[in-house]
């Protein structure tokens, strides 16, 4: 095996040794110049290795066993062109939130983003469910170090909530492994994308259960309110980089599940069907719920939830058109969330409050920045070309190819009502200003690696326009039998 | 010039004019004069592009190709005739708003004519979009650059006018939206003029055509302010008046008219929309349109909501036109897209000229304005005629043709009606304002004057296009050469 075809599990080992050199040197704070420098460049080294592993990337797929074992007795690591996508996309977006946030934190919550980060990369590479089960679980603990804030006694109870919730989640996949395990006998996902028989009662509960958790934890509605609590009540440069790829990173493992593992939605259509009402309804009442709040972080947190319902509704069609469209919406709104929660932890640093009302000193702070915001809102708006148009547009070819019209009727009233929340903050841009109150706060002048950072996502989200003609050529998975 | 070159050219113009005055914005005089600069430029460039289409080259830029998502340029007389006709106006009316803002001591002007100049972008890519993607993409570009002018005034009925506008022409954009990909579904266009498999699939598939149909109609009828889709327009007129002027009586309105035309003409074709009895259905919607809104406008005494209503009724003319389907109503309707849009600027930018003269808004306190302001009130009254159909003026053109297209039609006969009744409602709430301006007497005190040039010059010609054109159709933008063409164009 060259090195080449190694190069991609790189990221994984990489994390991990930085979280542990954070957390070991989190008692000599002292030290903490040079624990800066190694994590800084074990996350280029980690970007690196991803473009080199994506360059050399042959139609086979890299696979690296781990320990040597072979494949479906031991773990077994898959870089196929759809993760190493994503492995390229974490690792960009963790070097803008390092560069941006998590540079200035302490040391032990530092080790908490690696070991997050570490739990993420393992989560989009691991080929076994059971492996996949352990990273869930270091992905939560680590999330609620990082929410968790001692200067806020209310994010105390919401970062509790979101860690026992997420566990009540993570045991329903649980659960639904043990039903597959019993009837399959495996629990590696090429294997038990032979061995699972969608008609048998034993997988159907154990394909229910999994999703069942999942939807828990891409917080569809009615399931969603532990998200908007938990990035309400904490600090929105370290919610930024949560709200913006982990929820994502679920939605990967939903794709894989239902596209490569069951090979398509039909195979698991009663299950698959649920996800798409639930989805749809998502779509609906999201925005407008976004719409009717006065804190940022919770109108973004309620955006995010219409967004990755975009990527539900994707899954429960399962077409072929349907999975481009979720693949790029992940990019997408990834990138653009990432963007808005900076933006927002910008102002308050500026402002001392989350009030979406303060978003009207904007364009006389900034106007590039107030460009930014607009860019990114109307993507999630569908405005074409952004990418956000595309998605829709995907997922209209795909609901009128397999006449689902509930699913056009659905994403039109989302677009309107997700007009509502967009128009409700730019209108804000609009607000008569009281320039004396805020020029006495606005001593704080911008870092100039924040606006390198907001200046990249939103270079990023302009190359995704460019990258639409060439998505569908470039992203494949294995096992989808359309 | 490479056709790609061409297509650059254009639409640098407003494009880099936007970014000029964003980047001088603290100078005043450059900043307001680029504007004026860069549609000469467009100007130059679409008559280039003229000479070329009449020697009949074919023109066309393929931008991006990706399976089903095209983005491509073309240029046929009907969108040419559109682009210079935005080109032309444009030139006008960013002198007026020069005038306009200052002499109201408005604020933000930066923001004014950086997006006006953004507008004026995207109708030139609605204009010459050569299929429904291209043409949807600059549609949607077009009202999100309208939202910072309707929203301009920041104030309370502002934020409801802009609100509404929003609302009602994205909510549209999305069903348009739909309709487009289910036509592709269908394997029809999205190219204007390629009849693909429409006449198969009006036999096969006649209720989802209808549903498409519809779902257009619905998309572009918004903007064409088509009863019941029409009450965002009336409200919109919060808007400083150049916005009103050249966009709700030009750019924006027009595109939805300019958008049914397209999918009537180059899409559907008449034999489908006669199968399947939607001329029927769209004329008669147009016609109640015409009457209903002429008959609003009659009740109204604000100057700018009596000329959005007859904007209302005057789109669907042209609507109305395209319904009947002859050759001549096409023609008409074509033509009509070109006259009305300068009678309707003439008209607003008097209107707009009153009120920052005078503070004015009400017509039924416009008493012996004229005598003060003979230049202003003289285009008035020479575009409300034209409006009418008085021969010689530019109006009686199209409304000729629209008359003896539809009398040619004997399934269509009754809609001449409606053209003529509505011309009686035109004298009924025009002549009104004028008799007032011209016989009543001055109440003491009020003191009024012309202008200054920034608001005189752009009346004085847009009112001699209304004469001009009256009387040479054709001159320098073969306005009357491409209406023509472009009516033999659309599939029968």
């Amino acid at each position: 095996m060259s090195l080449y075809q190694q190069l991609f599990v790189a990221p994984l080992f990489f994390s991990f040794l930085s979280a542990c050199i954070c957390a070991w040197f989190s008692f000599r704070p002292s030290k903490k110049k040079y624990t800066q420098a190694v994590s800084t460049f074990f996350l280029f080294a980690s970007l690196l290795a991803t473009i080199g592993s994506l360059i050399h990337l042959s139609p086979e797929p890299l696979v690296y066993e781990y320990g040597g074992w072979p494949s479906p007795w031991g773990i077994v690591f898959f870089g196929d062109v759809f993760s190493l996508s994503f492995i390229f996309l974490l690792s960009v977006l963790a070097i803008i939130s390092w560069v941006f946030a998590f540079v200035h934190v302490s040391l032990l919550k530092q080790s908490m983003f690696f070991f997050l980060l570490f739990a993420l990369y393992g989560m989009i590479l691991t080929q076994d469910l059971f492996n996949f089960y352990v990273f869930l679980e270091i992905c939560s603990i680590a999330i609620y170090g990082l929410l968790f804030d001692r200067k806020h006694p209310a994010s105390a109870w919401f970062t509790f909530r979101y860690l026992s919730i997420n566990t009540v989640a993570a045991s329903f996949y649980l659960m639904g492994l043990a039903f597959v395990y019993s009837s399959c006998g495996s629990l590696n996902m090429a294997d038990l994308s032979t061995l699972i028989d969608t008609h048998n009662l034993t997988d159907k509960i154990g394909i229910f259960l999994i999703s069942l958790g999942f939807c828990i934890k891409i917080a569809l509605w009615p399931l969603h309110d532990w998200l908007t609590g938990a990035y309400g009540s904490s600090e929105s440069h370290t919610t930024a980089f949560i709200a913006g790829i982990v929820t994502k990173v679920f939605c990967i493992f939903l794709i894989r599940f239902f596209f490569s593992v069951l090979g398509g939605a039909e195979y698991a259509s009663s299950t698959a069907n649920l996800i798409l009402i639930f989805s749809c309804l998502s779509v609906i009442i999201a925005p407008y719920l976004a719409s009717k709040q006065s804190d940022a972080r919770v109108l973004l947190a309620y955006s995010s939830i219409s967004q990755i319902a975009y990527i539900g509704i994707a899954v429960g069609e399962g077409s072929m058109l349907a999975f481009h469209a979720a693949c790029f919406q992940i990019f997408h709104h990834a990138i653009g969330k990432t963007a808005l929660f900076f933006l927002a932890s910008v102002i308050h640093k500026k402002t001392g409050t989350y009030e979406i009302s303060n978003w009207r000193y904007w364009p006389s702070t900034s106007k590039w920045m107030t460009g930014v915001i607009v860019l990114c809102l109307l993507s999630f708006l569908g405005i074409p070309p952004l990418p956000g148009f595309f998605v829709k547009y995907w997922l209209f070819q795909s609901a009128l190819q397999s006449s689902h019209f509930f699913v056009i009727v659905s994403i039109t009233l989302g677009s309107i009502s997700t007009l509502l929340y967009v128009f409700f903050i730019i209108e804000q841009f609009f607000e008569k200003q009281d320039l004396n109150d805020f020029a006495s706060t606005s001593e704080t002048k911008f870092r100039i690696s924040q606006k390198i950072c907001i200046a990249s996502l939103s270079i990023l989200m302009l190359f995704l326009i460019g990258a639409y003609p060439y998505f569908e050529s470039w992203m494949k998975i294995e096992g989808f039998r359309p | 010039m490479i056709d790609w070159q061409h297509f650059v050219c254009l639409f640098s113009c407003p494009l880099i004019a936007c970014i000029l005055v964003l980047i001088f914005s603290k100078k005043p005089n450059l900043r307001d004069a680029i504007p004026g600069m860069a549609s000469l430029a467009l100007l130059y460039f679409l008559q280039v592009m003229k000479g070329q289409l009449i020697q009949g080259e074919v023109i066309h830029w393929k931008l991006i190709y990706a399976s089903n998502f095209i983005v491509h340029f073309n240029v046929d007389p009907m969108g040419l005739l559109f682009a210079q006709l935005a080109a032309f106006l444009w030139l006008c009316s960013s002198i007026y708003s020069v005038g306009y803002l200052r002499g109201g001591g408005y604020k933000h002007q930066t923001r004014f004519a950086s997006f006006f100049s953004l507008c004026i972008f995207s109708t030139l890519g609605v204009a010459l979009s050569s299929n429904l993607i291209t043409f949807f993409i600059f549609y949607e570009l077009l009202t999100l650059s309208t939202y910072p002018l309707v929203m301009h005034l920041q104030s309370q009925e502002a934020k409801k006018a802009s609100r509404q506008y929003l609302l009602y022409t994205l909510g549209a954009g999305q069903l348009l939206l739909i309709a487009i990909i289910w036509l592709q579904q269908l394997g029809i266009g999205p190219y204007f003029g390629a009849p693909g498999r429409i006449y198969d699939l009006v036999a096969s598939q006649p209720v989802q055509l209808t549903i498409i149909f519809m779902l257009f109609l619905i998309g572009f009828g918004v903007k064409a302010a088509i009863f019941p889709l029409h009450s965002w327009l009336p409200s919109a007129m919060v808007a400083p008046t150049p916005v009103s002027a050249l966009l709700h009586a030009v750019a924006v309105v027009k595109s939805g008219v300019f958008g049914i035309g397209r999918v009537m003409g180059f899409i559907f074709g008449s034999y489908a929309l006669q199968t399947l009895h939607l001329d029927i259905l769209v004329g008669g919607l147009a016609a109640f349109t015409i009457l209903f809104a002429s008959v609003r406008a009659l009740s109204e005494t604000q100057m700018k909501k009596i000329l959005a209503y007859s904007t209302i009724s005057q789109l669907s003319y042209i609507v109305l036109g395209f319904a009947i389907g002859t050759q001549l109503s096409i023609f008409g309707s074509l033509f009509h897209i070109v006259a009305h849009a300068f009678m309707k600027i003439t008209l607003f930018f008097c209107a707009g000229s009153i009120q920052i003269q005078s503070g004015q808004t009400d017509v039924t306190k416009m008493s012996g304005y004229a005598r003060q302001m003979p230049i202003t009130f003289g285009f008035f009254s020479i575009s409300a005629l034209s409006m009418i159909g008085t021969p010689l003026l530019v109006g009686f053109i199209s409304k000729w043709s629209f008359i003896s297209g539809s009398l040619s039609s004997p399934k269509h006969i009754i809609f001449a009606l409606v053209y003529i009744v509505s011309s009686l409602l035109n004298i009924g709430y025009f002549f009104p304002i004028i008799y007032r301006s011209c016989f009543d007497q001055i109440p003491v005190g009020d003191q009024i004057k012309e202008g200054s040039w920034k608001l005189v010059l752009p009346i004085f010609v847009t009112g001699l296009s209304v004469i001009t054109f009256g009387l040479f159709p054709d001159l320098i933008f073969s306005f009357y050469t491409l209406s023509l063409r472009a009516s033999m164009g659309f599939l029968s």
